[in-house]
């Protein structure tokens, strides 16, 4: 669920970026004051909360602890089932 | 030139990819290509596209790309030595690529800023206010000599020059600025886009 919220959050970001350097990039096209407006009022705003969210799914708190539950939760599970298999095996034994 | 778009292009192109496959980052492989692409390569783009948008700013070209510059583009190329504006432009005392922009800058430690704020200024009245006439068109503020004193201060006919040292004190309070270098009587043609209709133009130099 966690790791969703991350997937989300990066794909909003990349998205985000994507439409900040297509302004950009049209306004490249022509030399006006309005593609300078535009570029600082625009295109640099967008792929900026871009680049923020994409900096924020890397260090929200939310994110770590989403990885390594994942990790342990399946890291655990192996482990209990060795334990139980080996339970199982001293019986037989 | 066509280095940054390609720039942008590359990253845009990286960016959308990870974002619709946001599932990509769960490899390390796929981390460290979302580091680049989504932090890096957006932030090279962006300071590249910035410096290109600011180099263009200062250019001729950008200056005059609003109609009502028109007249004072046209004032650049009077055959008339008179003019100021024409005799720094035509004998390449200013660079002709940038000749608005190295005139009417301030030459002091934010003054790229400030020119810009100005020119947001004048995009705002060109879009929203009441756009003057050509001849009506103002300084915001008294010409400043420091703009004047940044190249010509310390040259032999700035110092030297007869008109310069008529009397005594004059030079002294024209570096001061106490004596406009554009007041009545000294450099006050400048433009004069009011008098283009009788003038003739110098057709060389492009």
């Amino acid at each position: 669920m966690k790791g969703r919220m991350i997937e989300t959050r990066i794909k909003r970001a990349g998205i985000l970026i994507c439409a900040g350097l297509v302004v950009q990039l049209f306004t490249l096209l022509k030399v006006h004051p309005l593609s300078f407006v535009v570029f600082i009022g625009l295109g640099c705003p967008l792929t900026a909360v871009g680049i923020l969210l994409y900096l924020v799914s890397l260090v929200s708190s939310e994110s770590v602890p989403a990885e390594l539950e994942t990790g342990r939760g399946q890291a655990t599970t192996t482990a209990k089932a060795r334990t139980a298999q080996a339970g199982e095996n001293e019986t037989a034994g | 030139m066509i280095l940054i778009p390609f720039l942008v292009v590359l990253t845009g192109v990286l960016a959308l990819v990870v974002g619709l496959r946001a599932r990509l980052t769960r490899s390390r492989e796929g981390k460290v290509l979302a580091f680049v692409a989504l932090l890096i390569l957006p932030v090279v783009s962006v300071w590249a596209g910035f410096s290109a948008q600011m180099e263009r700013a200062t250019s001729t070209t950008f200056c005059l790309s609003c109609h009502v510059m028109n007249d004072h583009g046209r004032s650049l190329r009077v055959d008339d030595p008179s003019y100021l504006a024409a005799r720094h432009f035509q004998n390449n005392l200013v660079p002709r690529d940038h000749a608005c922009y190295t005139c009417h800058t301030d030459y002091t430690m934010f003054g790229t800023v400030t020119a810009k704020l100005r020119g947001v200024r004048h995009l705002a009245v060109q879009y929203f206010g009441n756009i003057p006439q050509p001849d009506q068109i103002k300084l915001y503020e008294p010409y400043n000599n420091r703009e004047c004193l940044h190249c010509h201060l310390g040259a032999r006919r700035f110092e030297e020059g007869s008109r310069h040292n008529k009397t005594p004190d004059l030079l002294p309070r024209i570096k001061a600025g106490q004596v406009s270098c554009v007041s009545s009587g000294c450099h006050d043609i400048v433009h004069d886009v009011g008098s283009l209709k009788d003038a003739t133009f110098w057709k060389g130099g492009h």
